[in-house]
């Protein structure tokens, strides 16, 4: 089925064919298929379960953070930052200042990065032939100026080590601070081309501009705008289900990825989320998913510059001396794709007792398999390795 | 290397790659006895006064823009610096009998001042490891972009070091206190205090790490430019046409002299290249 | 005539698929294909770099890695995955929906693998350098290292300390500290120590080593 045919479809709200079509998804992160049955489509995540809840089981809190890090090589430092909040949690502990506006800064340049990935695997779809070269030319440039900069503050610009319990192990001294200041500034010029760029319409392609007619009605869930808070959402009203528990079909039960919901419903996580919970986004179609994506990178830009003029030289970046015991603990962060959640319970002897991961794709799901074709998929960015790991049912 | 020599270690070279029989000393360009020019004074006429020459001609003329060497700190423990002016790196010259680790501490020295073209002076082992890492960048982290030289001085292995003051204090009666200078050449060592004990090179060779003992590379293959003290000169084996260049310019801008080497001492440094072979070649027949 | 390298990740973490996005994107010598950029054809290709590891639980990606192996004239292990495990050693199954996906190993527990590089991820910009080293055949010293790799099912700190400083042959040199992605390796009293915890079993330390390359080949090789 082709993408023309798919979109007049969800208009129309009409069935074109009984069969079952499944196809291998292309330019996302990871491995899916949409499957496409009686008028219905279904997001099959086929990528094996690496298991990282189980992995985790009886091992030290230091290993854990360098160990979920690994579940995403895209969005790395998000889920560090998310195990780190929950096992301050647990102790009882909070980063320094400093400590707490570098992490956030450094789970910013994740998003950015992530945003441009994302940009480099949807370019193809949404801009027209004569500008899709300049646009990845610049969006490859920009990345590395970005990972530039996270190499230099968090250790790495993939599975950063230097995000750590208490804080972070980089300190930030004039040198660093004015090297990056200087980067920042180049990028954003670099930033200013690659915008014009994508935010013209007339430079869109067909299928953009018809996205902008396609609506796909849900209600948002965000807890930040720019890092997390735990406090902010309703824990106890998300739910995850099995893929084959909101399908009664049995190709559903192929997936290897589980469903979050909200108070029993589907909710829309990540960037237009985010934008229309703190910023009165209002952008017609699920187009404006990647307008969203777009300004988001902008606004992470003037928060790292922000960040970078509140930063104390000399003083701490980590809270030491620290005991790691037993307890529980809950870390929420916005990740890229949206609403992150680590949450970790330790036994005695300060070991993982137990582990569980929400991450955003999972919430996601339901609502993008709604827009029945790949590209729509795509616009929800979902992340496949972070989706093949899901928590347990909790009742 | 004469046939007879050749036929003679080819039983032994049987654990080592091919080409070490071949290029025992590795590929080169040309070989120099070398020493300091007028131009910079160097008080100790101690060995390394022309690599530390050579190096202040490159820090003077904007080749390089720091040093990566070892300098001693208390008594005879060294550490790694990293030297940025012609006086720091003066301050480290001297002979390294130890292998001086690097650490990340080196790492984040290097990213914290913004050196981007450094030169290193190091070990066979530690060259080849810094070579894998400019050729081969395996972690995002590496350095190794930022260096434009790598320097490598002969060794036929370091010693352990508190055996090996342990046993000069028993049987030389020299405490390690004493001991302000440590030269080590081809045939003995020399431990200079108050007064200087020399001591044969195969008297102290159980002190040798045993991790050396299976190194096959005597002059430090992977270096741009290998150094050592050979029978009270300083013999530089240079490797690529850049390392010449630059050599030449030291020259006739008279920080160093430089003197063509002879056959003779060529043929001493590889004979001795070729006992490190056959030395690695027994042991790794024992550790396998 | 520019090289044709696909690749496929096998279930991963993505980062070296990212990596060799990053590095391709530069890359002029070659042709790059990826399921990450929409390519899924398995054509007969000169390069096949595969990335992740491969879960001996499904019988579907066994056969997409043989059909890979078949059709590539060289396979290449790319990351600490697909080389030698990585953090995936640590992998236990038991978990839901899939509770059964319980075995991952390095890709050459299924199929010959002519170049395995660990790293997690490897550098981008050391991509370009294998690429002409191979096609040259020059740096054969240090290609040697990542033949022998293709031999061995695991590298790791541990395997460091066991191998090389308990057998008493370290020599201080201090390569593994400049080699580990986490900072799991660090010098107590002149020797390399390792912080287990720490430790993601990605095996750089142990290809950096002057001593453990030395014994990978000696080892594995001829």
């Amino acid at each position: 089925m082709d993408e023309k045919n798919a979109i007049r479809k969800i208009k129309n709200g009409r069935t074109l064919s009984n069969e079952m079509n499944e196809k291998n998804i292309a330019r996302i992160g990871g491995e899916a298929e949409l499957v496409s049955l009686n008028g219905k489509s279904f997001f099959i995540a086929t990528a094996p379960i690496r298991g990282f809840e189980k992995m985790v089981e009886g091992k030290p809190p230091l290993f854990v953070v360098q160990a979920v890090m690994r579940i995403c090589g895209i969005c790395h430092a998000a889920h560090a930052i998310a195990a780190c909040e929950a096992f301050e949690h647990v102790f009882g502990i909070y980063p320094p200042r400093n400590g707490l506006i570098a992490r956030e800064a450094v789970g910013l340049l994740n998003r950015i990065q992530s945003h441009l990935l994302h940009n480099v695997m949807i370019l193809p779809d949404i801009l027209e032939e004569e500008y899709k070269r300049e646009a990845l030319h610049l969006t490859i440039s920009m990345l590395e100026r970005v990972n530039k900069m996270l190499t230099e503050l968090a250790g790495a610009p993939t599975h950063p080590n230097k995000i750590v319990i208490g804080g972070m192990a980089r300190e930030i001294d004039e040198k660093i601070l004015g090297r990056n200041k200087e980067e920042l500034n180049k990028i954003r010029e670099i930033y200013r081309d690659l915008k014009k760029l994508e935010e013209d319409e007339n430079k869109w392609s067909k299928l953009a501009l018809n996205a902008k007619d396609i609506e796909v009605n849900s209600k948002y869930l965000s807890s930040h705008p720019f890092y997390g808070d735990r406090y902010a959402i309703k824990l106890d009203a998300i739910k995850v289900v099995s893929y084959d528990e909101i399908h009664e079909e049995d190709i559903a039960k192929k997936s290897s990825s589980r469903v979050a919901l909200y108070n029993g419903q589907p909710v829309e996580v990540g960037p237009r989320a985010r934008l229309k919970i703190y910023k009165n986004f209002s952008y017609n179609g699920i187009i404006g998913l990647q307008v969203a994506r777009l300004e988001e990178i902008e606004m992470a830009l003037d928060r790292i510059e922000e960040i970078f003029d509140q930063i104390e030289i000399n003083q701490p970046f980590k809270t030491e001396g620290f005991m790691m015991g037993k307890g529980e603990g809950i870390g929420v962060y916005e990740a890229p794709r949206g609403l992150l959640i680590h949450r970790a319970k330790l036994n005695d002897e300060g070991r993982i007792e137990s582990y569980s991961i929400i991450v955003p794709t999972m919430f996601n799901i339901p609502i993008m398999e709604k827009t029945g074709n790949e590209f729509g998929i795509r616009l929800y960015d979902p992340c496949i390795p972070c989706t093949t790991h899901c928590m347990k049912v909790r009742k | 290397m004469s046939e007879s020599v050749a036929i003679a270690y080819k039983e032994v070279f049987k654990m080592m790659p091919s080409w070490y029989l071949e290029k025992p000393l590795g590929e080169y360009v040309a070989a120099y006895n070398v020493e300091a020019g007028n131009k910079i004074q160097i008080e100790k006429a101690a060995s390394g006064g022309a690599i530390t020459a050579f190096l202040c001609y490159l820090i003077d003329h904007g080749a390089i823009d720091g040093v990566i060497a070892a300098k001693k700190a208390k008594g005879l423990e060294g550490e790694i610096v990293v030297a940025r002016t012609k006086e720091e790196i003066i301050s480290t010259a001297g002979s390294r009998w130890q292998v001086l680790p690097f650490t990340l501490k080196l790492k984040e020295t290097v990213e914290k001042e913004n050196l981007n073209k450094m030169a290193i002076v190091g070990l066979p082992c530690q060259v080849n490891f810094l070579r894998q890492m400019k050729t081969f960048p395996l972690l995002e982290t590496d350095f190794s972009n930022r260096i434009k030289f790598l320097i490598s001085l002969f060794c036929f292995g370091t010693f352990a070091q508190e055996s090996i003051l342990s046993y000069i204090k028993e049987k030389y009666g020299m405490k390690a206190s004493e001991i302000k200078e440590v030269k080590i050449s081809q045939r003995e060592i020399k431990f200079i205090g108050e007064r200087e004990v020399e001591v044969p090179f195969d008297e102290l060779s159980k002190y040798l790490q045993v991790g050396c003992l299976l190194c096959p590379d005597y002059t430090g293959i992977a270096s741009d430019i290998s150094t050592g003290f050979v029978e009270d000169k300083t013999v530089m084996i240079v490797r690529n046409e850049v390392a010449e260049k630059m050599l030449r310019e030291a020259h006739e801008m008279n920080y160093i002299k430089m003197e063509e080497i002879t056959q003779e001492r060529m043929e001493r440094i590889e004979k001795r290249a070729i006992e490190k072979i056959s030395r690695a070649s027994k042991y790794m027949a024992q550790i396998l | 005539m520019k090289l044709s390298v696909f690749h496929v990740d096998m279930g991963g973490c993505e980062g070296c698929s990212v990596a060799l996005l990053r590095a391709m994107a530069a890359m002029e010598t070659c042709d790059f294909k990826s399921r990450l950029v929409g390519d899924f054809e398995i054509e007969k290709n000169d390069i096949v770099m595969v990335s992740g590891p491969i879960c001996l639980n499904e019988p579907e990606k066994i056969e997409l890695l043989k059909e890979l192996r078949e059709k590539a004239s060289v396979l290449i292990a790319f990351g600490s995955c697909a080389s030698v495990g990585g953090i995936t050693r640590y992998c236990r199954g038991g978990q839901q929906p899939k509770p059964h996906h319980m075995t991952f190993q390095p890709i050459n527990a299924i199929i010959d693998v002519d170049y395995a590089i660990p790293g997690c991820p490897p550098s981008p910009r050391m991509i370009n350098p294998f690429i002409n080293a191979f096609i040259t055949g020059k740096q054969s010293n240090y290609m040697q290292i990542f033949k022998a790799t293709t031999k061995v099912k695991k590298l790791s700190g541990f395997d460091l300390i066991d191998d090389i400083i308990l057998q008493n042959i370290c020599i201080s040199c201090g390569a593994c500290i400049l080699s580990c992605p986490t900072g799991a390796m660090h010098m107590v009293g002149g020797k390399p120590d390792l912080i287990v915890e720490k430790c993601i079993r990605c095996g750089t330390c142990y290809v950096r080593c002057p001593r453990a390359s030395q014994l990978l080949i000696r080892r594995y090789l001829k």
